[in-house]
């Protein structure tokens, strides 16, 4: 009985770690909508969990503050992804870890031939985090964010164009170069 | 209560450790576009439950506004 009321106990203890009861309830329900997408895309932009945590929670603090300024032209979402985009755009800036691509990364997939025909095979998904992160670096930033927004079915190609400063038609054919990019840099590294 | 504390944070890890194994147990698992691919990444790489933790204090801490937005966009009085 004793052992009983204290696995309720913990349980409890636990789901309130879990749940927290939002002094903003509004917004509560704004970061459960939308907090796995900001936080994956950080994860895999920043290759680093604990900064993407950080980043996750500042750039929900940094809506929450700038929530009067959220006009609606857009969704919450494409907009709190903006705001990471931006966030994740200055923190690479100032640890100088931007990446240098050169015309040889290109030539894999040029030269992959019907590379993006056969499906991507994983051994075991353990290792897959760890492979799609390093197959993310080697990509031009620009292939790895349209990569990483079209992964969100939420997502139109208008509204990656609008976050990215593009047109609809140019996300898709830049995307159709990145997904045979991904494939052929994702295999190798097998 | 810090025993109960670490007590709560072994189950965790061993809840973890369980999932990695079940994961880990997947063999030759293919995948027909990198979206899907970034997809089953995404869903093995869930929210720390400490940022929505550490983002209600950090909200908490902040000087209410005059005019709260959530009345502006939910149109309450």
């Amino acid at each position: 009985m004793e052992a009983s009321v204290m696995t309720d106990l913990a349980r409890e203890s636990r789901d309130a770690v879990r749940k927290p009861a939002w002094v903003c309830d509004e917004f509560g329900a704004i970061y459960e909508a939308h907090s796995q997408c900001i936080f994956y895309l950080a994860l895999r932009l920043l290759g680093d969990p604990a900064q993407a945590q950080d980043a996750t929670h500042d750039v929900f603090l940094k809506a929450f503050r700038k929530m009067d300024s959220f006009r609606g032209e857009s969704g919450i979402r494409t907009w709190l992804y903006r705001i990471t985009l931006n966030h994740c755009q200055n923190l690479q800036q100032s640890w100088h870890a931007r990446h240098m691509f050169s015309n040889a990364d290109d030539a894999v997939w040029e030269t992959a031939g019907t590379v993006s025909d056969d499906p991507l095979r994983v051994l075991e998904t353990k290792e897959l985090g760890q492979r799609i992160q390093q197959t993310l670096e080697k990509l031009p930033e620009e292939y790895r964010v349209l990569l990483l927004l079209v992964a969100d079915q939420e997502l139109s190609y208008e509204e990656i164009g609008h976050l990215t400063e593009q047109s609809a038609d140019a996300v898709r054919g830049k995307l159709h170069r990145a997904r045979k990019s991904f494939a052929a840099h994702f295999k190798k590294s097998a | 209560m810090s025993t109960e504390f670490s007590r709560l944070r072994q189950e965790r890890r061993n809840e973890q450790r369980q999932f990695e194994n079940q994961q880990g147990q997947v063999q030759a698992k293919e995948f027909a576009s990198v979206e899907d691919l970034l997809r089953l990444d995404s869903a093995q790489n869930p929210v720390p439950l400490e940022v929505g933790e550490q983002l209600n204090n950090s909200i908490a801490a902040e000087a209410p506004p005059s005019r709260p937005w959530y009345r502006k966009i939910f149109g309450r009085a």
